[in-house]
């Protein structure tokens, strides 16, 4: 075993261990960029960086995207206010990639992971997902049975006509599948 | 795989990232996702959320017409007929009338029925609708109302303003006394009362015969009423309930058919002239509240020579303001003599025009934001 400590911070890294039982090694600032690994430490003063953290809760294709993400923020953001657009764009080429599905879960880690910041950025994408969509596309994306029955239907309906027009048209392509285009 | 569900919290995020329209539509998502875009608390904290960034607010005008409401989209031209305008159904069951608008704030139109006290506060984004109780002061001979948003107690207000005649008749001959009463109502406290300091300044709001509708402004926290006798503005603020009283553009003599707006946030002015050469004038306030600061827009080019290349004004063209389309061309919308919608560019000339309602009959119209907030618990 090497008798060097680690002395430089920037290679003092975590390792994680998820829920499909993976262990995920990454930076230490990016594992405390969660708030869930950060208390996790806090809880447990004698736990020492060497200590596997359990993370019950994410599998490790989202636990990789949420700490890319998170590694590239954490570097546009040490180099300042002229990161900043090539941050965004960045940021937007990521999402783009992510079909409904790879989002939902997405969501979900980084809200069990308490990631504020990447979880607006990724609840703001699914709303801009939906925002044009009709009820039925909403419904199949958050898994919602109607239960309205078709004459309460007919008469929200028309009460708010002028917001059901100008609706993008549900396509044969099931919304899990979805991928933005442009 | 079945989709993951989202805890409530999560949906609710997801769910202030919305605009209006989508909100009202997704309240047919199911009963639960209805009960939570109503709730207060989700709709005070959207509007809290949009109003701290208004470039994404959808700005719409609201025309009120005998045969009907109409909703128009500033950004939209007008189409064919106006055609592009959509029919808007007012949600409560009313007494047969006009209903008129006495103003908008932050999503909230309130209306009254022409010549009456029966006043409704209603959202035309989400079709919230609030009958108000009948007003403290009994029925005068004139109304003058107004209404707007106090932010200092997060509540919303209704001024009506009451002239009474009263005629005695002596040994001598008959004596005709004019009074006035103000009631305020508070949305908060669902109740009017009685505002008791009438002065000079209030006794000055104009008294206006029964075939005209005073219509009133709210900006900057106050509500604004325009007496074109004289040419001065008058302002009543909601938080401190004090009035004032300034000058309308530059003070000249000859102005007729003067109407209060709002354009680009600050308070304009069009009116008549009946100089040589008749014109119409549009006038801005650039700094609120200061009289030198009145700038001349444009004037506007008559429209039917515009479109139709006819030379002379009708003398009886009066317009009133209705909205600022979009803040990147300096265009905006008139409407010209109660039944017309005159689009104008920055330099005053007509582009588009469309007839919205017979000549006899009277369009009110305004300007409003799409927004939660709602017509019965602010």
């Amino acid at each position: 075993m090497s008798s060097t400590t680690e002395i430089e911070t920037h290679t003092k890294t975590i390792t994680l261990k998820t829920a499909d039982r993976k262990l995920f090694t990454l930076p230490e600032p990016v594992a405390m960029e969660f708030k869930t690994v950060k208390s996790f430490f806090d809880d447990n003063p004698d736990a020492s960086s060497h200590t596997v953290v359990p993370l019950p809760n994410v599998n490790l294709g989202e636990l990789e995207k949420i700490s890319f993400c998170c590694e590239a923020q954490l570097d546009f953001r040490s180099r300042g206010e002229s990161a900043k657009d090539e941050s965004k764009a960045q940021q937007k080429k990521f999402l783009k990639q992510q079909t409904n599905d790879e989002l939902k879960s997405l969501i979900l880690a980084a809200n069990y992971l308490d990631i504020a910041d990447l979880l607006n950025v990724l609840n703001q994408e699914a709303a801009d997902r939906i925002k044009n969509k009709s009820v039925e596309y909403v419904r199949r994306f958050f898994g919602i049975e109607n239960d309205y029955t078709p004459e309460e239907e007919a008469k929200v309906r028309a009460e708010n006509a002028w917001a059901f027009e100008g609706v993008d048209p549900d396509s044969d392509v099931d919304p899990d599948e979805d991928v933005m285009m442009n | 795989m079945p989709p993951p569900s989202f805890p409530s919290d999560i949906t609710e995020d997801i769910l202030q990232f919305l605009p209006v329209k989508s909100l009202v539509r997704f309240k047919l998502v199911c009963s639960s996702w209805r009960s939570l875009i109503s709730s207060s608390q989700f709709r005070k904290t959207h509007f809290n959320r949009a109003f701290q960034n208004p470039k994404l607010s959808t700005h719409k005008a609201l025309l009120s017409t005998p045969s009907g409401f109409m909703v128009l989209d500033p950004r939209k031209p007008f189409g064919d007929d106006g055609g592009t305008m959509v029919n808007l159904t007012f949600p409560l069951e009313r007494e047969d009338g006009h209903l008129r608008i006495v103003g908008s704030c932050n999503g909230l139109v309130c209306l009254v029925l022409d010549g009456k006290r029966d006043f409704f506060l209603w959202n035309p984004s989400t079709g919230d609708c609030n009958k108000l109780p009948e007003a403290c002061t009994p029925a005068g001979e004139w109304y003058v109302h107004g209404f707007g948003y106090d932010s200092s107690s997060e509540d919303y207000k209704v001024v009506l303003v009451t002239t009474y005649v009263h005629i005695t008749t002596t040994g001598t001959g008959t004596l005709c006394r004019i009074e006035a009463e103000v009631a305020i109502f508070s949305l908060k406290r669902n109740s009017w009362r009685i505002f008791e300091e009438v002065n000079k300044v209030i006794r000055r709001l104009p008294r206006w015969d029964c075939d005209s509708f005073p219509e009133s402004t709210f900006l900057n926290g106050a509500i604004h009423w325009i007496n074109d006798i004289v040419g001065t503005i008058i302002a009543f603020d909601l938080a401190s309930e004090t009035t004032c009283e300034f000058q309308a553009a530059s003070p000249r003599s000859g102005f007729f058919n003067m109407d209060l707006g709002v354009l680009g946030g600050c308070l304009c002015l069009i009116h008549d002239c009946y100089t040589d050469p008749y014109c119409v004038e549009l006038w801005v306030m650039k700094e609120y509240g200061v009289e030198t600061s009145w700038t001349k827009l444009c004037n506007l080019v008559n429209p039917d020579n515009a479109l139709y290349g006819i030379d002379d004004f009708a003398w009886y063209d009066f317009y009133t303001t209705l909205c600022l389309c979009n803040s990147e061309d300096d265009a905006f919308i008139l409407i010209r003599s109660r039944t017309e919608l005159i689009r104008f560019n920055g330099r005053g000339e007509a582009l588009e025009k469309v007839c919205i309602c017979n000549y006899s009959d009277n369009c009110d119209g305004i300007a409003f934001v799409e927004s939660m907030v709602s017509a019965n618990d602010p």
